[in-house]
């Protein structure tokens, strides 16, 4: 039920938004993503109270009274689901309503977005799943072209848009080759599928693993599936480049771990030690690109690359059994303790770029220029945005006592137990992340101002959006043990 | 205890919320009251539990971070002798450097952030000393790095400082990152990254992987603590304010590395390549470090050149198997280094801002108490006989030569080195002629008392640090060494120093003699300059130039990362990467407009299609599955 109206909710008021006037968009949306978070609040009391051990990927369930979930709330999608309708009030509050024109078809769009990512995390069945992925796709589509920043917005998202849509067909591909195997009454059914994807011989699986694989890279993106990303962010209203980098970028991953690490054991397996030497590629070619970029939302692009590329590197580290559908997926424990690791580092890392993308806009708004060559000496004078935006940064960089140590050290133990030499490779990243962060810091706020000024701080209401986040990243990493329990 | 011990912990972090939080709504004295007293609370706290810690020390776990399938973390504290004793001088030294920043620093607008940054800092370095596990030392070993990159560029409007936090945060994530392997590596091999694993003779791991994981772990102490080849950020990052580089660029945070070592010495000794890699890199920094100090003219950068090369001396005492001496030497340093560095900041004060001592000169008598606790400081770290440096000094000689004369020989030359620039440096500060302007002239002025006592303190444990320990030669009793022999293996008290003492008296004899030629050079050399060169031709101004090894970094590794980031942005990913991208795009467009001609509505054509289609499936299934 909770995930029903999950889904329904925004999908209702984001289709009321469009009939309504103008100026109610935003308190329409805001009252939507209120609810929406209510119920994942609600989802997570039960949830806490009455399950466990979700994250145990070996399940074949038995359906015997013949009905099939359609949606439901749990297992790998619960922390997704929550980090989605935590920061969907956040990100509404942050969209100012008056720079933008027909405010409440925006607002409508936004809210399509986050039913089609709440569908993606909760779908049971392979076609939903699919629905969902492009009802996600197609809002961002429209808000890029229509609101987003500079001339060359229609050709930026046209980009974005072509190459997501490349993906989604090779996925769609795989999903129709899957359900003819699947052949049985229900044959789009999550578990069908399941059974039946185990059962593909393994260079069927490598080939069907590899449509999948490539839709889900663009979505990360991986390299050398990245390049609509960085131009497409930076085009991007600032709301929608949060939620494409701490959401959206999440259904990759998500569809990674779903489809080709639990159905297509086998083909992930054979494909295991190529992709974890792309990934770790991806890694270091990101954060040396990182470096000397001269745009902010540009630095925060190429690193959000590299963090998910570390998060994909854990995924093919993980030690899978194929083949007999009755022994657990992972061989041992620390399989499962790598998966709630990456579970923990893709929420965690969805709240700090967020807060960081929130922040490069405040600073675009308040000195109207986004090149850090303009920039320097912003802290100065200034109380609250140089304590929230040096937060979001050691967050970012994975400093202890942030939810970002928690979540990287996982992973590139992860990485490290694999093989110790691409473990020491690809930890390398902490160093350039440190690089290229500090250097974004120190460009943006310490130094003497290189042109454009920025007076003022932020104001008490972006101190309140930003606050909850703040808090996140401090308490995830002091109290892991608690925000825990809530992810898995 | 729990009690005590939480209270310890917490209460710079009580200070540096309500400064952090609230310090805008503060005075500067309240600021300080606040930050200064935290630390007190935390130094009697540590005082307390002196009583009640048992021999064996004890673990006291508050809750538990995280406990995963294969990875646990507790909050947990262990309290032993050794942690106890960097806490002592953590917390004790910490609050009278806090004491003296409410002095220094009474002209800065930001105070209360400063005080929340040193009271952070504390609390990072308990973490580091008192957790119970490697990892809760991570999260002090990098927290104290961001504090040392707060607090670096604390004057954050000045670029070059900004500059140096960074470089010195990016150094250290260097070393963190053998650290970091380190510890997956320990924790692969014994399941807990737990200290209770470190028993000795329970270490059941080859030599090879002892040497692998204790060489990954003294990377990290390269970095943190300043050595060969990392240590190029710890002279920039005396663009802090004095007061830091007393704290946490000399007294503190830099002699984690050693601690570190100390901790772990059930590990280290398992793998004599490491322990005689530890010595060289010592060895080879206390050389290379005292060479350079020889001939800077900032006050601050010799001292920090200095402080590079003692920590040589504390590694090369550590590799040697001397571990107590290391830590000894640790203490000793901290009192008379912390001495020299606040010392420095108050003839800095007195000189408004200068830090040059080509102009300077003739200090002593405009400030007498600054110059009598700076010569203590001085006479201690030169090793004037049973000062507190002579004693550890002594010592750290000593084992090196039972391990090797051929490493004694060069320590010695370092020690003379030491002598040398340090008393360059007092002769060209206190005595000769004024060189400044006259406008510094008429301002010098002696620092206020809460500057001055935390001089008189420190250099009374300078004088008296050393006795703890003295050397049995003047019937003296090994205290420390029996204090910490609980924690501490000392293999070269096992190996016996017995037959040394007619080499122990060589040793104090040449001593003497070595010190009182140096007083005579220096101060015919120094005593009486009217002008002192600020160039140097040939050698010494490669000295002077710090062997270029900046330039040097600079040009192999920094400048190439960069041009590596503008090749791959600008050429890999936006010519290749993308272009790929776009003639895949071009090709679906000419398809699209070539394949548009077979959908030419002709039913005939779709027929023959069809056939040739099902031929060919018919081929491949007769060809490839039968």
């Amino acid at each position: 039920m909770i995930s029903l109206l999950l889904v329904i909710i925004p999908l209702f008021f984001g289709i009321t938004s469009f009939f309504v006037k103008e100026k109610w968009g935003k308190t329409i949306a805001l009252i939507s993503s209120i609810l929406s978070l209510g119920l994942i609040c609600t989802g997570e009391y039960f949830h806490i109270h009455h399950t466990q051990n979700l994250l145990d990927f070996s399940w074949v369930k038995e359906k015997n009274n013949g009905y099939f979930t359609l949606l439901s709330l749990g297992d790998l999608g619960l922390a997704l689901v929550l980090l989605t309708n935590l920061i969907f009030p956040l990100i509404v509050l942050f969209q100012k309503c008056n720079t933008i024109r027909n405010a409440h078809f925006f607002f409508g769009l936004m809210l399509l977005m986050q039913a089609g990512l709440n569908g993606v995390f909760m779908a049971q069945d392979v076609i939903l799943f699919y629905i969902f992925f492009e009802l996600g796709l197609v809002p961002a589509y429209l808000l890029v072209g229509i609101w987003g920043n500079g001339e060359d917005r229609a050709a930026v998202s046209f980009k974005f848009f072509a190459y997501t849509m490349f993906g989604s067909l090779l996925m769609l591909v795989g999903i129709i080759y899957l359900i003819v195997n699947a052949g049985a009454s229900h044959p789009t059914d999550f578990n069908n599928i399941y059974q039946a994807a185990h059962l593909l011989s393994s260079s069927q699986q490598v080939w069907i693993s590899v449509l999948f694989l490539i839709a889900f890279f663009i979505k990360m993106p991986i390299f050398p599936f990245h390049t609509w990303q960085a131009k497409t962010y930076a085009t991007a209203p600032t709301s929608i480049t949060i939620i494409m980098s701490a959401i959206m970028a999440k259904m990759g991953a998500y569809g990674i771990l779903r489809f080709n690490v639990q159905f297509l054991t086998l083909g992930w397996t054979m494909l295991e030690p190529y992709i974890i030497v792309l990934a770790v590629f991806s890694v270091l070619y990101t954060a040396f690109i990182a470096i000397k970029q001269d745009n902010f939302k540009y630095v925060l692009a190429f690193s959000s690359i590299s963090h998910l590329s570390l998060i994909l590197a854990a995924i093919a580290s993980l030690d899978l059994n194929t083949g007999d559908l009755n022994n657990p997926l992972f061989k041992d424990q620390f399989g499962i303790q790598t998966l709630k690791g990456i579970v923990f580092q893709l929420f965690s890392h969805g709240i700090i770029v967020a807060g960081l993308l929130m922040i490069a806009e405040w600073i675009e708004k308040g000195s109207d220029t986004l090149d850090l060559n303009k920039m320097g000496g912003f802290a100065e004078g200034k109380r609250f945005l140089p304590i929230a935006f040096m937060v979001m940064l050691l967050g970012s960089i994975a400093l202890p006592l942030t939810s970002g140590f928690i979540g990287e050290f996982l992973l590139l133990n992860a990485v490290f137990h694999y093989n110790y030499w691409i473990g020491g490779v690809v930890a390398i990243s902490i160093i350039l992340g440190a690089v290229y962060m500090l250097r974004l810091y120190q460009k943006s706020m310490l130094g003497t101002n290189n042109g454009n000024v920025f007076n003022g701080d932020l104001t008490i209401k972006e101190n309140w959006i930003i606050i909850p986040l703040m808090l996140f990243v401090i308490i995830g990493g002091i109290f892991p043990n608690w925000v825990n329990q809530f992810l898995f | 205890m729990n009690t005590i011990l939480a209270l310890l912990i917490l209460a710079p972090v009580v200070g540096f919320l309500i400064n952090g939080l609230y310090g805008h709504k503060l005075s500067k004295n309240l600021s300080a009251v606040i930050g200064s007293t935290a630390i007190l609370v935390s130094f009697i706290c540590t005082m307390l539990l002196y009583k009640t810690v048992p021999e064996t020390g004890s673990r006291i776990q508050f809750f538990n971070i995280l406990s995963l399938e294969a990875f646990n973390l507790d909050a947990a504290f262990l309290i032993d002798h050794l942690s106890l004793m960097m806490m002592s001088i953590i917390t004790g030294i910490g609050f009278l450097i806090h004491l003296y920043s409410a002095g220094y620093m009474h002209h800065d607008k930001g105070m209360s952030k400063f005080f929340a940054y040193l009271n952070l800092f504390i609390f990072s370095m308990l973490l580091l000393v008192a957790g119970s596990s490697y990892t809760l030392m991570f999260f002090g070993w990098e927290g104290v790095g961001l504090c040392s990159y707060l607090l670096i560029g604390f004057w954050f409007t000045n670029g070059e400082y900004a500059n140096a936090a960074k470089k010195a945060f990016v150094m250290n994530r260097i070393g963190d990152l053998g650290f970091l392997m380190g510890m997956f590596l320990f924790l692969q091999n014994f399941g807990s990254l737990d200290y209770s694993v470190l028993k000795e003779g329970q270490l059941h791991i080859s030599s090879g992987m002892a040497t692998a994981i204790t060489l990954l772990l003294f990377v990290g102490a390269m970095g943190k603590s300043a050595q060969l080849p990392l240590y190029t950020w710890l002279p920039d990052a005396m663009a802090g304010p004095t007061p830091v580089s007393a704290l946490i660029h000399a007294a503190t945070m830099v002699t984690a590395g050693i601690y570190m070592i100390v901790r772990s010495n059930a590990l280290f000794v398992m793998s004599p390549f490491t322990m005689h890699f530890i010595a060289t890199i010592g060895l080879a920094t206390a050389l290379f470090a005292g060479t350079i100090a020889l001939f800077q003219n900032d006050i601050k950068k010799v001292l920090a050149y200095s402080t590079v090369s003692q920590l040589g001396f504390m590694f090369l005492g550590l590799g040697v198997g001397a571990f107590t001496s290391g830590m000894f030497h640790l203490m000793t340093h901290a009192f008379f280094k912390a001495l020299l560095f606040l010392g420095a900041g108050s003839v800095i004060h007195a000189m408004s801002g200068e830090q040059n001592i080509a102009k300077m000169g003739g200090l002593r008598k405009q400030i007498p108490i600054t110059f009598w606790t700076f010569t203590i400081g001085v006479f201690a770290i030169i090793g004037i006989p049973f000062t507190s440096g002579f004693v550890s000094k002594d010592e750290i000689l000593n084992a090196t030569y039972a391990f090797s004369p051929m490493y004694f020989y060069l320590a010695a030359i370092g020690a003379g080195l030491t002598i040398f620039y340090m008393l360059r440096l007092w002769y060209l500060t206190f005595f000769g002629n004024f060189r400044g302007t006259k406008e510094q002239q008429d301002h010098m002025h002696e620092s206020p008392l809460n500057m001055t006592l935390p001089l008189m303190v420190l250099a009374v444990l300078s004088i008296v640090g050393g006795f703890i320990q003295l050397p049995e030669l003047f019937h003296g009793h090994p205290y420390l060494n029996e204090y910490l022999s609980p924690v501490v293996k000392n293999l070269v008290a096992e190996h016996g120093t017995e037959g040394h003492e007619g080499f122990e008296w060589a040793l104090f004899g040449g001593t003497i003699v070595v010190l009182i030629a140096m007083f005579a050079w220096t101060s015919n050399l120094f005593g009486k300059k009217e002008s002192v060169s600020e160039k140097y031709s040939g050698f010494a101004g490669v000295l002077e130039n710090k062997y270029y090894v900046d330039e040097i970094y600079n040009f192999l590794v920094v400048k190439p990362i960069e041009h590596i980031s503008v090749l791959l942005s600008k050429i890999v990913d936006n010519k290749i990467v993308d272009g790929m991208v776009f003639i895949t795009g071009k090709f679906v467009t000419w398809s699209g407009t070539t394949l548009r001609y077979i959908q030419n509505g002709q039913t005939g054509f779709y027929f023959l299609m069809m056939s040739i289609a099902i031929v060919v499936m018919l081929a491949y299934n007769l060809l490839f599955k039968l």
